[in-house]
């Protein structure tokens, strides 16, 4: 673990903007989204979002280049957004400056065996010493770990229900023979794969963590007649797949052909009835056509309801006009200085497949608007992190927007 | 339509079990409740309190549960919990009904507090949970026994594999099991016993005083196993003390421990059993001293047994072949008959007799005989099963005990399988010795345990196979007994016939074909039976041959065959009759002797012309030293008498003889000449060797010439000479004088002018 712990107290300001950067040099692009995002005095630290195609030492080199010393936590993506609209390929950068914010960054590794323990590690004596009335977790987790919401477990049961958690986890894209590119994070000066990091920020004014998603329920709640683990074998006592296929009206070939089915079930997941929230369920391509069963990533316990749910582009656009107002209430009044943005991969896709063409530019446009003008960027996550109430941190195919006051 | 109040509390109790499922220890069970609990209930703060202690809780940060304020809410003096973050929260708790009590405490922010089906979640959570810590209790606390169990098991298997070593050991040694095994099934059973150290059996060398050889080892690296094959006492640290003070001796340094235990034979240190362990930590223990001390003497068992067993096999087993020697066997056959009478069997004797062993012994040394013999040995037991018994009866005598055969063929067979494998060549460095043996089977008759009886019924049976060729097998019947009384009967009379002088000389007359005229004579043995009258050669040449007595009868032949033909050529030459040759035949027993000396004594004796004697030996298929034949017919050559190879063609090395030999004469069998009667291919058989003969100069005379057919056609192949009943019968010394001398006014004028 390395804590880098810094605090400022001198003048208590506070500023907040981003840089981003498509020069397809990657030390070039660094050190440009950097500068950009660099534009008051005192950085206390720097979020940067970087292209899966690109190095990251060479960027991290770059980004030096312009920001020495100054603590920085980032990850991989598939694709990044920014007001510039959805890209792929490029640099996000966000800096968080003023004495009114302290910042101490950590980082874990082996988060792929051992996720509670990276989580416990990251939030270990994070926000010791540390004043402030405001503090979030900033956590950039792995999609490519399959217990993330152990890691985010792990932090809660460090820091409590006081600190706010918000964030996504590190995206990829396909290698060209079709495996995952690995995920890469990046601490400081260091580059890190199979880990996580976190920036404990504690901050003068308020955070603003809100979710949501562009779900719609179907139907009546079916309940969770035989199920294990993430496999659900039946809902209403009848074989999972054919009940969840009827209820959504899918077309015949989605039945027996397993390429139709993933087609089609990748933009349909299921909802598990929380007591105040939904937590959805990404129904994977390991559905079993013969025996009828699905398969989801997260538990579906027995005795449970779940709810099947389809989307269209609009109302996956319109969760951004729902969500951006939650996160600046949250504010409690106080003005925001700009946005982090944890948009789900799984959306990236409705959008883009959407019957009349790819609808991204759209959403990035309502983003552009709900930001007022304030700056924002973000990134295309394999997962998202937004917890205010509770212990439950986790999300799936969600929007998650934390507003910085 | 569902009822979702209920439907959740279900749902939420049974990931709460799932999650708990996965646990199984307490403090992780707690952990995973209030994370669980907290998870179902959307709750900021859940704690477990136990004895007045939280003994695990969210929604704080680590270690800062506010255990008074927690206490105060189950002790209702609070209806509120303070979570950093969040401010005053809800709380609601849960009993459980155990000693000390637990308390599931669920905090959660807002003003709504909790329902009724939640505080029944509640509940039903704290009721699994501390179902769940008892059963992770009640596991921890069977797996403890389970160990002890497993422990006590282990101990008492671990005494149950020592013993099994053991009686294997033990077993081994009953079983006279060969030392080296033992001794490798005594380091084994040490190594594995003593979890993989090396264990190395050291005995003292006998032939080098204070010297140790590594005579079993197990476990040790390979490069120390070669290192170490041989030590000195003085050298050999823990193993060299533990022999010089015969006590058990342990060394425990730095990176090396171990052990050693000495070795007794009869009470007198004779080595060590050591065990090794490199590296590491390893600590001896009574247990450990105990093994060893085990296994060490059970090594002190086996090398005394051994040496024991070794003397007393000594006395009893044949040292030159291993096999079981005469005295012994015959124990074992009289045992082996009332056993087998008893339950009505019969045992299968073969005695086996060697052909021209003599020979090899003799020529070759006694070491190659030995050699031969212990090949022998091994190759007999090859042809029998492990109950069989095969023994040395003395000399080239074996015996072969069979049991257990259902037919009398398997006891053939095993004879055949025999005379097989002692047909093949001795290997003796290099040189290939051929041999042969001739068996006699007898099989026991249950009602007659007579072990004697059937030794000499095989033994007969035997010297009935040798009799008739050699390289046989015969199988016991009552007229060999006969034949070999009449045999041994003959054998007195031919001695006494030999006292008595009854053996007669007649002559057959060897003639020029072209016009009959004798030229020679071939001289042949007759015995003048007192009872039996004219006894033929057939009758008791065999038996003479047999026992030696062909050698004084030959001698006597010869010496009559020369003195007669030096006198008929005494009248012939006065007579201007050309010299007669006088052909004798020559036995290969005779060759044995020293014939030269002998046949030039006769000479000298008799008065006869060397020139005049030809001397017919017989080419022999069995093994002979061929140099020393060889040396024998140059010396006779050298003497000036004339050799002539007798029935050439009958034998197998007829071409060898007439190569090796300095042969001046062939003499065709008869049988060739017989097939001159008719135009088959034989009868160019008999022209090709008549042919041969003149290619290679020699003189060759047709034996059996009986038409003047076959006279004719032998003349016509080019033979010149012959003999047979168309020129005269085997003629009596008369009659044989009536022929080869002149006119009695011839002969009588001849002396006259003589013995003036």
């Amino acid at each position: 673990m390395d804590d880098d712990f810094r605090t400022y107290a001198a003048q208590r300001t506070r500023w907040f903007d981003v840089g981003v950067s498509s020069d397809d040099d990657p030390h070039r692009a660094g050190a440009a989204a950097a500068s950009r995002a660099l534009t008051g005095p005192d950085p206390r630290l720097l979020v940067v979002f970087c292209s899966i195609r690109m190095d990251p030492h060479a960027v991290l080199a770059g980004i030096k280049e312009v920001a020495a010393g100054v603590p920085l936590i980032g990850c991989s993506s598939g694709a990044e957004l920014s007001v510039e609209g959805p890209g792929a390929g490029g640099v996000t950068v966000a800096a968080f400056g003023g004495s009114g914010f302290s910042v101490r960054t950590s980082a874990a590794t082996g988060t792929r065996t051992a996720p509670r323990e990276g989580g416990l590690e990251v939030a270990r004596s994070a926000f010791a010493g540390m004043d402030g009335a405001n503090q979030l977790m900033l956590l950039l987790t792995d999609g490519l770990v399959d217990d993330q919401d152990k890691i985010i477990g792990g932090v809660y049961e460090m820091l409590g229900a006081g600190v706010a958690l918000a964030g996504g986890a590190a995206g990829t894209a396909l290698k060209p023979d079709g495996s995952n590119a690995n995920t890469f994070h990046m601490h400081d000066g260091e580059v890190l794969t199979d880990a996580v990091v976190a920036a404990a920020i504690t901050s003068d004014g308020p955070f603003g963590v809100a979710m949501r998603h562009g779900f719609r329920e179907v139907g009546e709640p079916m309940m969770v007649t035989r199920s294990r683990k993430g496999r659900i074998y039946t809902l209403d006592n009848r074989p999972a797949l054919h009940a969840y296929l009827d209820r959504l009206g899918a077309p015949a070939e989605a039945y027996h052909d397993k390429e139709a089915f993933v087609a089609f079930s990748r933009l349909r997941p299921l909802c598990v009835l929380r007591r105040a929230t939904e937590e959805v369920r990404f129904v994977t391509e390991h559905a079993d056509l013969g025996e009828g069963s699905l398969m989801c990533v997260g538990d579906v316990p027995e005795g449970g309801m779940v709810w099947p749910l389809e989307s269209d582009a609009d109302s996956t656009i319109e969760a951004v006009d729902r969500v951006w107002p939650a996160a600046v209430e949250a504010l409690g009044g106080r003005p925001a200085r700009g946005f982090l943005v944890f948009d789900c991969g799984i959306r990236q896709d409705i959008l883009s497949q959407a019957p009349a063409g790819d609808q991204g530019g759209e959403e990035v446009g309502r983003m552009v608007r709900q930001a007022g003008g304030l700056p924002f960027v973000g990134f295309y996550t394999w997962g998202e992190i937004a917890r205010v109430r509770g212990v439950n941190g986790l999300h799936h195919q969600s929007l998650v927007v934390l507003a910085v006051g | 339509m569902y009822d979702i109040a209920a439907a959740l509390v279900v749902q939420q109790l049974a990931e709460f079990l799932g999650a708990l499922s996965e646990v199984s220890d307490v403090p992780n069970a707690y952990r995973i409740a209030t994370t669980s609990a907290a998870r179902a209930l959307d709750a900021e703060m859940v704690a477990v309190l136990r004895g007045g202690a939280v003994a695990a809780a969210v929604g704080f940060p680590a270690g800062q549960a506010p255990v008074r304020e927690l206490s105060a809410v189950v002790s209702g003096e609070r209806a509120t919990v303070d979570v950093p973050g969040c401010g005053p929260c809800q709380a609601i708790f849960a009993p459980s009904a155990i000693e000390p009590p637990e308390y599931l405490v669920v905090a959660r922010g807002g003003p709504e507090g909790f329902t009724v089906e939640e505080a029944s979640l509640v509940r039903g959570m704290a009721r699994v949970l501390e179902l769940h810590v008892h059963m992770v209790q009640s596991l921890a606390a069977e797996r403890r026994q389970a160990a002890l169990n497993s422990e006590l098991v282990d101990s008492l298997s671990e005494r149950q594999r020592l013993l099994e070593h053991l009686s294997g050991i033990q077993r081994a040694i009953a079983r006279r099991a060969p030392l080296p095994r033992v001794l490798d099934m005594i380091t084994v059973g040490a190594h594995e016993m003593l979890g993989g150290d090396g264990v190395v059996l050291w005995l003292l060398d006998s032939d080098e005083p204070g010297m140790l050889v590594m005579t079993s080892e197990m476990g040790l690296p390979k490069r120390a196993g070669r290192r170490l094959s041989r030590l000195t006492v003085a050298e050999a640290g823990t193993v060299g003390r533990s022999i010089a003070e015969d006590r058990l001796v342990t060394i425990a340094e730095p990176g090396e421990s171990g052990l050693a235990v000495p070795v007794h034979d009869s009470g007198t240190v004779v080595g060590a059993l050591a065990a090794t362990a490199q590296g590491g930590d390893r600590k001896y223990e009574k247990r450990d001293r105990d093994i060893l001390h085990a296994f060490a003497e059970h090594a002190s068992l086996a090398v005394t047994d051994a040496k024991t067993f070794q003397a007393l096999n000594k006395a009893h087993h044949d040292q030159v072949t291993g096999l079981v020697s005469r005295s012994p066997f015959m124990e074992q056959l009289q045992r082996g008959l009332s056993v087998a009478g008893r339950a009505g069997d019969r045992l299968g004797l073969l005695f086996v007799d060697l052909d021209g062993f003599k020979l090899v012994n003799d020529s070759l040394g006694h070491a190659a005989g030995d050699t031969v013999l212990a090949e022998v040995g091994a190759r007999l037991r090859a042809c029998v099963r492990g109950m069989d018994t095969v023994a040395r009866l003395g000399g080239d005598e074996f015996a072969v005990l069979l049991a257990g055969f259902e037919t009398d063929d398997e006891v053939v067979s095993v004879a055949e399988r025999v005379l097989d494998q002692l047909k093949r060549p001795f290997d003796l460095t290099g040189q290939d010795v051929f041999i042969g043996a001739s068996v006699g089977i007898s099989l026991s008759d249950p009602t007659s345990p007579d072990a004697d009886a059937l030794i000499r019924d095989a033994d007969l049976a035997m010297y009935h196979a040798k009799r008739t060729g050699k390289g046989r097998y015969e199988v016991f019947r009552p007229e060999m007994q006969e034949a070999f009384e009449k045999t041994v009967n003959l054998a007195t009379d031919l001695r006494l016939a030999l006292e008595r002088d009854e053996f007669v000389v007649y002559y057959q007359p060897i003639c020029t074909l072209a016009d009959g005229a004798p030229v020679g004579l071939e001289a042949l043995v007759r015995w003048q039976h007192p009872a039996r009258g004219m006894v033929a050669p057939m009758e008791f040449i065999p038996t003479a041959e047999e026992t030696e007595l062909i050698v004084p009868i030959g001698h006597r032949v010869l010496r009559e065959a020369c003195r007669s033909t030096a006198a008929w050529n005494r009248r012939r030459a006065l007579a201007g009759l050309p010299e007669l040759t006088v052909h004798v035949n020559l036995s290969t027993r005779q060759l044995r002797g020293d014939t030269p000396q002998m046949v030039a004594e006769v000479l000298g004796e008799t008065g006869l012309a060397p020139s005049s004697l030809v001397l017919e030996i017989t080419e022999s298929h069995q093994a002979f030293d061929l140099a020393q034949v060889c040396d024998q017919l140059q010396r006779l050559k050298g003497l000036g008498v004339g050799l002539a190879i007798d029935d050439f063609g009958t034998g197998y090395s007829s071409l060898l003889a007439l190569r090796e030999f300095p042969i001046d004469t062939i003499k065709i069998d008869k049988a060739f000449v017989d097939n001159l009667d008719g135009c088959s291919d034989r009868s160019d058989l008999t022209r090709a060797i008549v042919q041969l003969g003149r290619t290679v100069r020699r003189d060759v005379v047709a034996e059996g010439v009986e038409s003047e057919s076959q006279r004719q056609a032998l003349l016509d192949c080019g033979c010149r000479l012959g003999q047979g009943y168309l020129f005269a019968k085997p003629l009596d010394h008369a009659a044989a004088t009536a022929l080869v001398l002149p006119a009695p006014a011839q002969v009588d004028a001849t002396p006259a002018r003589a013995d003036r």
